[in-house]
């Protein structure tokens, strides 16, 4: 019941990307990302948790563990973390730490969600 | 609808699109135009006000805002507010005519890494554009096209309403955009402002939106704004929410701070408030009675009996308003041709009473460039 489900490495070290911003909403939060312009509904309360306290923690098992989820539910948050991945919401140590040139922003391409 | 949609259906904190009209001033008449506009409003927000408004939207966590009009341009302070709005945060979209993009313009926006463009053209050449934005816009916007890439301004959106005349240009339109390797942003034309006369001959028909749907399925990377959600009745949903967004994530903030539901519907039966109010625009969006409505359950009205009011569910609310039917009626370009029959009906019962604009800021025919008159078509 750990990360044998998906490509999510769930033991390294995982963390926002530094121009992504959380709002919470009713159902959850928005995540923005000013970079790449992706707008993403993270849909649980937990799963808001999760994602703020995930770059505090070695590994995502730990941010697991310290968001306090029932581990019958890893797999599915596995999975959610996973496209918070592939749209750069969340980034590894390899990541680069852009240039601070500027405060963030930029419109949503319309790509991940078009309201 | 999905859960989330349910979730969304219900209302948010703050918008997820918001789109602020800065100025009813535009140098062009077309003939779509969903304001109106063309002169200028005495009452329209100062320089300090905008930036009132900027520092609220911000505290909201606004992310980012669309920007139109009128020709935002126009504003002698463009850029002093599209530069406050990238300090405090609040990502900036405009929409442009083109015409005050010369090299000068283009530099300046190209140096603004937080600024997103869509450039309108209705039409892949000079005889289609034209007829609808007016004698010369075409080459207009070519050259202003043209500034764009000369100054890197990178990847910017080419605008197009979908048109009876120009939707079977589409494929001239992909190509065009990737020549300038622009993305390509498809909308749908709804009977707002000028184009609540307009639309009737205008609209694509039903054939066409059939084409345009599987057009579209094939290339998600296509922007609609999720504009073409009706169409999702027809069986696979195209990408997007596929919700009528109005009051629910969606608003609009006009160029002298009154608050609707989109914007498409600029007309006082959708004015929910006024920046200018106690608590402002949060005040507006939060607690307002239009938008509280809004977010109640939707009553599928004549559409109850239909198998794909999930997909649509009932359509688009201005398209239905502005053509004289009932908020529980069909959309009048409802795949099913349910719509068709309905405004049949209206106007077999002695016609339909299409509602006016409650702004109308056209310039007098006969101003400036003549408007091309519709009949040309």
């Amino acid at each position: 019941m750990t990360a044998t489900l998906a490509p999510f490495d769930a033991d390294r070290h995982w963390r926002l990307h530094e121009r992504v911003a959380l709002r919470p909403e009713p159902f959850g939060a928005l995540a923005y990302h000013y970079g790449n312009r992706r707008l993403t509904f993270l849909r649980s309360p937990d799963l808001v948790t999760l994602v703020e306290l995930i770059g505090d923690q070695p590994d995502a098992l730990s941010a697991f563990v310290a968001a306090g989820i029932d581990p019958a539910r890893w797999p599915s948050f596995e999975k959610a973390l996973t496209s918070l991945v592939a749209g750069e919401f969340l980034v590894g140590d390899d990541h680069v730490t852009e240039v601070e040139n500027s405060s963030p922003s930029v419109p949503e391409s319309e790509t991940s969600s078009r309201p | 609808m999905t859960a989330l949609t349910e979730q969304l259906a219900e209302g948010l904190n703050s918008p997820i699109c918001l789109t602020w009209e800065w100025t009813y001033a535009c140098d062009l008449q077309c003939v779509h135009c969903l304001s109106s506009s063309g002169r200028r409003d005495p009452d329209e927000l100062s320089t300090e006000q905008m930036k009132d408004v900027v520092d609220q939207l911000a505290e909201m966590q606004v992310f980012y805002v669309n920007i139109g009009g009128g020709e935002p341009m126009l504003r002698p302070d463009f850029f002093e507010i599209v530069e406050y709005c990238v300090e405090k945060g609040v990502g900036v979209k405009f929409s442009t005519n083109g015409g005050r993009i010369n090299a000068e313009t283009a530099k300046r926006l190209a140096s603004m890494n937080y600024v997103d463009i869509q450039i309108s053209l209705d039409g892949v050449d000079e005889v289609t554009n034209d007829a609808v934005r007016g004698e010369g816009t075409y080459a207009r916007v070519r050259t202003a096209m043209n500034h764009l890439r000369d100054a890197d301004f990178g990847q910017f959106k080419l605008s197009v309403v979908m048109t009876r005349e120009n939707v079977e240009q589409v494929d001239a339109y992909e190509a065009l955009a990737n020549e300038y390797g622009a993305e390509l942003r498809l909308t749908r034309f709804r009977p707002s402002g000028r184009g609540i006369e307009t639309w009737h001959d205008l609209h694509p028909t039903q054939a066409q939106q059939v084409e345009l749907y599987h057009w579209l399925l094939a290339r998600p990377q296509v922007l609609t704004g999720d504009s073409f959600f009706h169409l999702s009745a027809l069986g696979e949903a195209l990408p997007g929410l596929n919700l009528c967004g109005a009051g629910r994530v969606v608003c609009l903030i006009d160029p002298v701070g009154d608050v609707f539901a989109c914007p498409f519907v600029l007309h006082d039966e959708f004015k929910a408030g006024s920046i200018h109010g106690e608590g402002g625009f949060r005040a507006v969006w939060q607690t307002s009675d239009l938008f509280t409505s809004l977010r109640e359950p939707s009553n599928p009205g004549a559409c109850g009996s239909c198998g794909s009011f999930d997909a649509c569910g009932g359509g688009c609310m201005a398209t239905k308003f502005f053509t004289g039917l009932p908020l529980d009626a069909p959309d009048p370009e409802c795949v099913f041709g349910h719509g068709e029959t309905a405004l049949a009906e209206l106007e077999a019962n002695g016609g339909a009473v299409r509602p006016g604009v409650s702004k109308d800021h056209s310039k007098p025919i006969g101003f400036g460039k003549k408007r091309i008159p519709v009949s040309i078509l």
